[in-house]
């Protein structure tokens, strides 16, 4: 191809490849609008997206959102603001299929995970589970359709055999008291007072006192009803 | 879904396949060159399958990909035209890239061993970075080289990826000093290999991530007069920093000596006009470094003035498209990462082309996407597999809140 006419060529689709690149880039942003408002559709309809459930100081009623992740305390960057905790009090990640996972930061404020000393690696908040940390209870509330175990309160139930096996031992117990039972075994300081620090939760002598959360959703459509 | 994907997919590139096949197609008019022609077909076709592919397999966020995928076919036509044999060198480049994207897209989505995992990327990271020290080459005043196996790579261009991470993983379960002193290390071994643009960069990300992760304004003042104390320290220390910013101040003090290459860049972007001399009818080649640090002073002067604003404005959206899918983000990790991420490729485009337009002191980085370089586009194309991996986290949170308002709509 001769000099001249590339020349021409090339000075005429300079215009074209500006164009090209406009058009494209205003797709783009199209897109990006669409997007957006899309997005924003989408959270209205899902005001809870983000949220597994929300927490209540037991103190004074009072509610707040509970995100996927974050930091329990009274410092401005905490996702759960306490005022009377510790500034960094406590960090929490939701796991599915077991739960909020919590995370103690201040090793000697003691936590009780319902009446339970909370030091354990795996311990996870359920639905209705207590918290108290330095005189404040706070209960989570999980939403519904969350992928989470049956909340096991305090201890393991037993099961189907283990109750079996209890009542075997009780009606031997009737049958010949003192037959089988292991030699006196002084009592354990330690276990009387985890014992102690565990009694039988409000949840096991009384219904619950609510039931799971409803999605804010949910709840608005109730009440214009 | 799948037709709306494929429709977006087409809508969106159609454009960018139709510029890089007239692109290619001219430059083979030019001088009748049969890889050219090939290259007319090949790159508009990587461009639409690319895209179209990772979009209806990986649910990859399309804007970022459509935008990625045009810097880097514009990174290959421009350095074709500069010199054929960097173009096709650019192309394996751009593919062993998309392999890393797609690889960190997937480690950001399904890993979940991150606590098990970051300790070693970090000693890996910082082992790497040592590497310069003990057996670098010095190229441009930096011994930020290294040659192993036959293979030129520069270990702080990989690092980037594993530092957004490190950094965001520490962030986020609040290791803030832990990440100060990670971060520390990493600007030492730079300052070590006087490899003070990289440098820049890791510290303007780690204060960026260090105050939101924290939101205290005492990190960022702090930061920022470090910054401040460190840049006049540096300009005290190095003659080299010196005559940048004196070239700087002044270009046309030493036009045929140390401003050489801000001048050429200078010159040839004036020259350009609205519209650009045409491609194949300008003479970029004048300008030192042209196919790495004044890549966008090339394809300014070729395609023009207007065209340059719209290549701003691609890394403008890609920047706001990152802020927009950290802002999405479901954990603190997330957040960050793709912060991280955004920032990193914003940062380093403001610094190279602020360099080139001279607007800031001029630092050897490259130009995100668009510069020769192997590690450089790898690692920029991983970092970008980060953010999509983030955003495409973020797809999945939303339907799995939709499915739990569903489900909790029948339990209630």
């Amino acid at each position: 191809m001769g000099d001249t006419v590339y020349e021409l060529l090339a000075l005429g689709l300079r215009y074209v490849f500006v164009l090209l690149a406009a058009l494209m880039l205003l797709r783009v942003v199209l897109t990006m609008w669409a997007d957006k408002r899309s997005y924003q559709q989408a959270l209205r309809q899902l005001p809870d997206a983000g949220l597994v459930g929300e927490v209540v100081d037991l103190s004074n009623g009072r509610g707040q959102p509970l995100p996927r992740e974050g930091l329990i305390g009274s410092g401005r960057s905490c996702d759960i603001r306490i005022g009377k905790l510790h500034r960094r009090e406590m960090e929490f990640a939701f796991r599915p299929g077991l739960g909020l996972k919590l995370i103690p930061l201040r090793r000697r404020h003691q936590a009780l995970l319902d009446e339970v000393p909370l030091n354990r690696a795996d311990a996870y908040a359920l639905h209705g589970t207590i918290l108290d940390i330095r005189g404040t209870r706070l209960r989570f509330r999980l939403f519904a359709g969350l992928d989470l175990p049956q909340r096991q309160l305090v201890h393991q139930l037993p099961t189907e055999e283990g109750l079996y096996d209890l009542a075997d031992d009780a009606l031997s117990q009737l049958m010949d008291p003192g037959a089988g039972l292991p030699p006196a075994i002084p009592p354990d300081p330690m276990l009387e007072m985890t014992w102690q620090h565990a009694p039988l939760p409000p949840e096991l002598l009384s219904p619950p006192d609510s039931a799971t959360p409803k999605s804010r959703r949910r709840a608005r459509r109730e009440e214009e009803v | 879904m799948r037709t709306r994907v494929q429709g977006d997919s087409r809508r969106l590139t159609l454009p960018g396949m139709l510029f890089f096949f007239l692109g290619f197609l001219l430059l083979g008019l030019q001088t009748p060159d049969y890889r050219a022609f090939m290259l007319a077909v090949l790159v508009p076709l990587a461009f639409y399958l690319v895209t179209a592919a990772l979009l209806r397999l990986l649910s990859a966020d399309r804007v970022l990909l459509c935008l990625v995928n045009f810097l880097c076919a514009l990174g290959i036509l421009a350095l074709y035209r500069l010199n054929p044999a960097r173009g096709l060198g650019q192309t394996f480049n751009y593919a062993v890239g998309l392999l890393g994207m797609v690889g960190c897209m997937l480690l950001v989505r399904f890993w979940q061993r991150f606590r098990w995992t970051l300790p070693l990327i970090a000693l890996a990271a910082l082992v790497l970075m040592a590497l310069p020290l003990m057996f670098g080459t010095v190229k441009n005043g930096a011994k930020a080289w290294v040659s192993l196996l036959g293979v030129s790579f520069q270990p702080s261009e990989i690092v980037k990826v594993a530092m957004v991470l490190v950094m965001a993983f520490l962030l986020s379960r609040r290791m803030v000093l832990l990440a100060l002193a990670f971060a520390g290390v990493c600007l030492g071994l730079l300052f070590l290999q006087r490899d003070l643009g990289t440098a820049l960069l890791y510290y303007a990300i780690s204060l960026v991530l260090v105050y939101v992760s924290t939101g205290s304004l005492t990190f960022l003042a702090l930061g920022t007069l470090g910054a401040g104390a460190g840049a006049v320290l540096g300009y005290q220390m190095n003659t080299y920093v010196q005559n940048r910013v004196s070239i700087w101040q002044n270009p046309w003090q030493d036009p045929y000596g140390i401003a050489w290459q801000v001048v050429q860049s200078l010159v040839a972007m004036v020259n350009a006009g609205p519209w650009g001399t045409g491609l194949g009818l300008g003479n970029a080649r004048t300008i030192p470094e042209v196919e790495t640090d004044f890549i966008f002073a090339a394809v300014f002067h070729e395609f023009g003035l207007v065209f340059g604003i719209l290549v701003i404005l691609i890394y403008l959206l890609i920047f706001l498209r990152g802020v927009g899918v950290a802002r999405r983000a479901r954990t603190r990790f997330h957040t960050l990462l793709a912060l991280g991420c955004s920032c990193f490729i914003a940062l380093q485009t403001f610094v190279i082309i602020g360099g080139n337009i001279n607007l800031i002191p001029l630092t050897g980085v490259t130009l995100p996407f668009m510069s020769y370089g192997g590690t450089s586009l790898v690692s920029s194309l991983c970092i970008m597999g980060l953010l999509q991996g983030v955003a495409n986290a973020n797809e999945h949170g939303l339907e799995e809140d939709q499915l739990m308002a569903l489900m909790g709509e029948e339990d209630g």
